[in-house]
């Protein structure tokens, strides 16, 4: 059977293609690493930088393994860091949210790393309630290294303009400001009610714990009273009128612009949102946030590092996460407090702006809930909210069914 | 007079059409040529007050996205090859040979497409970490093929069985091989279906987002969609930036399609979906 | 089919009907590869899934869902959208298909082109866009449509749950009808230049033979973007995921949302019960795509 010449070009032309996709893929699975060598490293793409130089540092001081950094990103890694856990070919260090942590624990995807607190890490150096987030019955699973919550950040000229002296401290203050505030283009607050639910459910959550709900081993215990308080400032400030009808289509981002834009007069932030706020020149003042007669509490959550149980190179994991745990290296690592107080005395976390937070940080927060049980309710939480704030329900009405879910998911209030 | 009405009439409908697709697009576009904080104006203004391309500036030199860029070629470019390979076979069978199990295998491959992406994720992770293709080009594009295979399936069958079978017949008359009607009768007629086909495939896995962010996990083999979420860290989102990639990601793409929109309409006339 | 089918069961075969064998094994092995594939990436995950639903984690999950008072409501509200999103689609693909046939357009290909670019740029951003175009503060559709006077005060697109499933539903029709209008175009290319003379020289008005010539011409196409329309519509999720997360309070939450809220806060039993409901939706549309594709196969084959 002779071959013309153009079938032979396309019998040529289909096997190059074959045994060219067949090479790529070859190629790409003989790609992998030495494990006993390397160290993997999951870190958000905003930590990369001094992340860089400290691997340096840590590969010097250690010639026999390498890291290899893989630069994760905010939208993507709660994801990832689930699907990667459990499939069980996970990296060996990540970089993740406490909040987060718990429900890993839950399914026994973290390596317990109690013995690397020691002399050289002593628990008693750490913000009180951050290694209680990492911890349960059985283990601390995380070595958080930065720690971080909101506190009220307000614009010091709509405050003067409105003839308010300084900010509130109580509650019956906070609302009595927020009507005089709220006029023309100007409302008084802003909630971030269309980004991730836990941003929202955590506003939320600091109310009721200011009113009393308590948190137990990361299950929050509600009560009709505190969750019902708490929906009447959160949701309801929007049905009355005080907190922006625009709260439900903001995330966090969008809040902190209506308050740059003057839109919004106070808000609950992150110190790092002061920076930029100072940047762009506003008069900004940043104050503890209120609660009921006096400071009231907020929810704090931070970050940490993980090693998977399934780890390839736990030995060289455990190093690596020890080199990072110490003092210097954690205050070089943050971009707002530390999680040990030893790393946490540098001046630069203590200036006018960034005092209360500290304050309200290390004297009036309580650790993240995180059980999963309560993550899994989270959606439910924040779909309540924003029926509150749209009038479709009463904050006693939403406190009831926040109250049934609870009951159901968490277990009756003890 | 009538002529002239339908003709303004049909200018006022291209109108009405450039509008609704092209000011988001515009919306975009400006922008990406605002510095930062322009973007959350109130009031709103579709123009930059100032031009800048510091925002460019930021995703060429401070980004990872001319490497996803190249990432998201190289995936799509294997997917497209891989897609035509194994639908061009099949299609081709389907189209061809009678045997009983014809149908049941068309309907088999077609109904890949009614099953939902997020249904998908936990287990094609665990498949393509067991091949030790995480974090690569090549598990990507084996991934895509899962919405790609379906319709390309169907639009290559479609295609070969539009052509009369009796062209291929006569080749084999004259003392052909099957390859040589293949090569001199159906590829020529069938090329233009194949490049939409191939166009196709290409565009499923340049847009796709959410197999990429979970099979990959650094920057060698991050496609461009996924980059994109580079540029919101955890307390800003750098939206300026996020818009100059999108429109340096948009910008080739839709150059390609307006050259070979001719083709690909052709294709899907030439029996893709029959009228 | 049956006649090589009856030859191969005769003892000794013909030389025709071992021709015949040879073809169908080559047709079998041809079609391997793609089967083997599509076996492996759909197959596999879904057979996880449904083992995974019957569990006994499943059924309490399945229970739970459907106990839930919002379940009606996010049956509902996926109905709303995804009829929403079909029937806009199909309305402006055509529409612009029509428009890129008229014979007083120049330049055809060039617009086509350009009106291509929604189903060309990623959704994500695409999705950001609207979102903003959409907001009550920095929204320019509020802006224009206040400054031409024709609302009195901005209207909370995304933020009323009365009107923010239309406007998603809008969005997912701004990304989708692009591919509409192309398998449109393509369709009235093969209708015949002659038959749309004739009704013409019959008096018939532009109407009468976009309604009897054109719109039954191209009937399995509409058919079949359609049903493509319906497949997407219930997948999507990136557009609401993106501009309301399925708020406020539930109001844009349909399926894919509620699938992707359980991958989120790890329930992975939810994933799989919600995605067994999901499967059901789409198997009935499965049986309808059947249908309609097994007619065009028949009449491809004839």
């Amino acid at each position: 059977m002779r071959i013309r010449g153009r079938t032979a070009a396309f019998i040529g032309v289909t096997a190059a293609m074959v045994l060219g996709v067949a090479a790529t893929i070859a190629y790409s699975v003989g790609t992998g690493r030495d494990p006993s060598r390397t160290v993997t490293w999951w870190v958000p793409n905003w930590d990369e930088p001094v992340a860089t130089e400290l691997v340096q540092e840590f590969e010097a001081q250690n010639p026999d393994l390498s890291v290899e950094m893989v630069e994760t990103t905010s939208d993507t890694m709660a994801n990832k860091i689930s699907v990667a856990l459990d499939s069980g070919d996970p990296p060996d260090v990540i970089t993740e949210l406490a909040s987060r942590t718990r429900t890993y624990i839950a399914k026994g995807s973290l390596a317990d790393l109690s013995d690397l607190y020691g002399p050289d890490i002593p628990r008693s150096d750490f913000i009180p309630g951050a290694l209680d987030a990492v911890t349960n019955d059985t283990g601390t699973y995380a070595v958080p290294y930065r720690w971080d919550c909101v506190a009220l950040i307000y614009n010091k000229d709509l405050f003067a303009a409105a003839g308010i002296a300084g900010p509130p401290t109580t509650w019956a203050e906070l609302v009595a400001d927020a009507r005089k505030l709220t006029s023309g283009d100007v409302t008084a607050t802003a909630w971030p009610m269309s980004g991730a639910a836990e941003d929202l459910v955590r506003r939320y959550l600091g109310f009721a714990l200011s009113a009393g709900a308590r948190v137990e081993n990361g299950v929050p215990r509600l009560d009709l009273a505190s969750s019902q308080a708490a929906l009447e400032i959160v949701g309801g400030s929007v049905a009355e009128g005080w907190a922006s009808r625009s709260s439900l289509e903001v995330d966090n981002t969008e809040v902190r612009e209506l308050f740059i834009n003057g839109r919004i007069a106070m808000y609950l932030g992150g110190v790092f949102d002061v920076q930029q706020q100072l940047d762009a020149g506003m008069n900004v003042g940043t104050a503890l946030t209120p609660g009921p007669d006096g400071p009231g509490l907020q929810a704090a959550d931070g970050w940490g590092y993980l090693v998977p149980a399934e780890a390839k190179n736990p030995a060289g994991a455990r190093r690596l996460v020890e080199f990072l745990a110490r003092p210097a290296n954690m205050a070089r690592l943050t971009i707002t407090y530390p999680a040990r107080i030893s790393a946490g005395g540098a001046p630069q976390f203590h200036d006018q702006y960034r005092q209360p937070h500290y304050e309200q940080l290390a004297e009036h927060s309580v650790p993240p809930p995180n059980d999963p049980a309560w993550v899994a309710m989270n959606p439910f939480v924040y779909s309540t909210i924003q029926a509150v704030a749209l009038g479709r329900t009463t904050p006693a009405a939403g406190a009831r069914a926040i109250q049934a879910e609870s009951d159901r998911l968490l277990g009756p209030t003890g | 007079m009538n002529r002239r009405v339908l003709a303004t009439a049909t200018w006022l409908g291209i109108a009405v059409m450039a509008i609704w697709t092209l000011a988001p697009i515009a919306v975009m576009t400006f922008t990406s040529l605002k510095p930062r904080d322009e973007i959350f104006a109130i009031p709103p203004s579709l123009l930059p007050g100032t031009w800048t391309l510091d925002n460019y500036v930021e995703v060429f030199t401070n980004s990872s996205m001319p490497r996803a860029f190249l990432n998201s070629i190289l995936a799509a470019l294997l997917v497209t090859v891989m897609t035509i390979l194994l639908c061009g076979s099949v299609g081709y069978a389907l189209a061809r040979f009678r045997f009983r199990s014809a149908r049941p295998i068309a309907l088999f491959i077609l109904l890949g497409q009614m099953v939902p992406i997020t249904v998908l994720l936990l287990p094609l992770y665990e498949m393509i970490g067991a091949m030790r293709l995480l974090d690569t080009i090549a598990g990507i594009a084996i991934a895509h093929l899962v919405i790609t295979v379906p319709l390309v399936t169907w639009m290559i069958r479609n295609q070969v069985a539009a052509i009369p079978i009796e062209l291929e017949e006569a080749v084999l008359i004259d003392g052909g091989t099957r390859f040589d009607a293949v090569t001199y009768v159906t590829l020529p007629v069938a090329a233009p279906g194949l490049a939409a086909a191939g166009m196709y495939a290409f565009l499923q896995s340049w847009h796709e987002f959410v197999l990429a962010s979970v099979l990959t996990s650094s920057t060698t083999a991050r496609t461009a969609p996924v980059a994109l979420t580079e540029f919101a860290s955890e307390f800003k989102v750098d939206w300026g930036s996020t818009m100059a990639a999108s429109v340096v990601l948009s910008v080739p793409v839709v150059i390609a399609f307006i050259a070979l929109q001719k083709y690909f309409v052709r294709g899907l006339a030439s029996g893709g979906v029959k009228g | 089919m049956t006649a090589a089918g009856a030859a191969a069961t005769v003892a000794h075969p013909t030389p025709a009907a071992r021709a015949a064998r040879g073809r169908r094994r080559t047709g079998l092995a041809l079609t391997l590869p793609a089967v083997i594939v599509m076996a492996g990436l759909t197959v596999v995950p879904v057979v996880a899934v449904l083992q995974r639903a019957i569990s006994g984690d499943g059924r309490a999950a399945f229970g739970r869902l459907v106990a839930s008072p919002d379940f009606v409501r996010v049956l509902l509200n996926t109905a709303v959208w995804t009829v929403v999103a079909v029937v806009g689609a199909l309305v402006v693909g055509h529409a612009a298909a029509l428009l890129m046939h008229s014979r007083y357009l120049r330049l055809a290909g060039f617009w086509r082109g350009l009106f291509m670019i929604p189903w060309i740029i990623p959704n994500v951003v695409g999705a950001t866009v609207w979102k903003w175009n959409f907001s009550v503060d920095y929204g320019l559709v509020n802006h224009w449509l206040l400054q031409a006077g024709l609302i009195a005060e901005p209207v909370g697109w995304l933020s009323d749950p009365s009107v923010v499933l239309i406007a998603l539903a809008v969005v997912q029709v701004w990304f989708t009808a692009p591919f509409i209008m192309l398998m449109v175009s393509a369709a009235l290319t093969s209708i015949p230049e002659e038959r749309v003379e004739a009704a013409r020289m019959d008096g018939a008005g532009g109407l009468a033979v976009l309604r009897y010539i054109i719109l039954p011409a191209i009937r399995t196409t509409t058919g079949l973007a359609a049903l493509l329309m319906v497949v997407w519509a219930l997948n999507s999720f990136t557009i609401i995921w993106v501009a309301t997360g399925g708020g406020p309070a539930g109001a844009s939450t349909i399926l894919p949302i509620l699938i992707y809220q359980a991958f989120q806060t790890g329930d992975a039993a939810m994933v799989s019960a919600v995605a067994l409901i999901q499967l059901v939706v789409s198997m009935v549309f499965a049986v309808i795509y059947v249908r309609a594709v097994r007619g065009d196969m028949e009449e491809a084959a004839s």
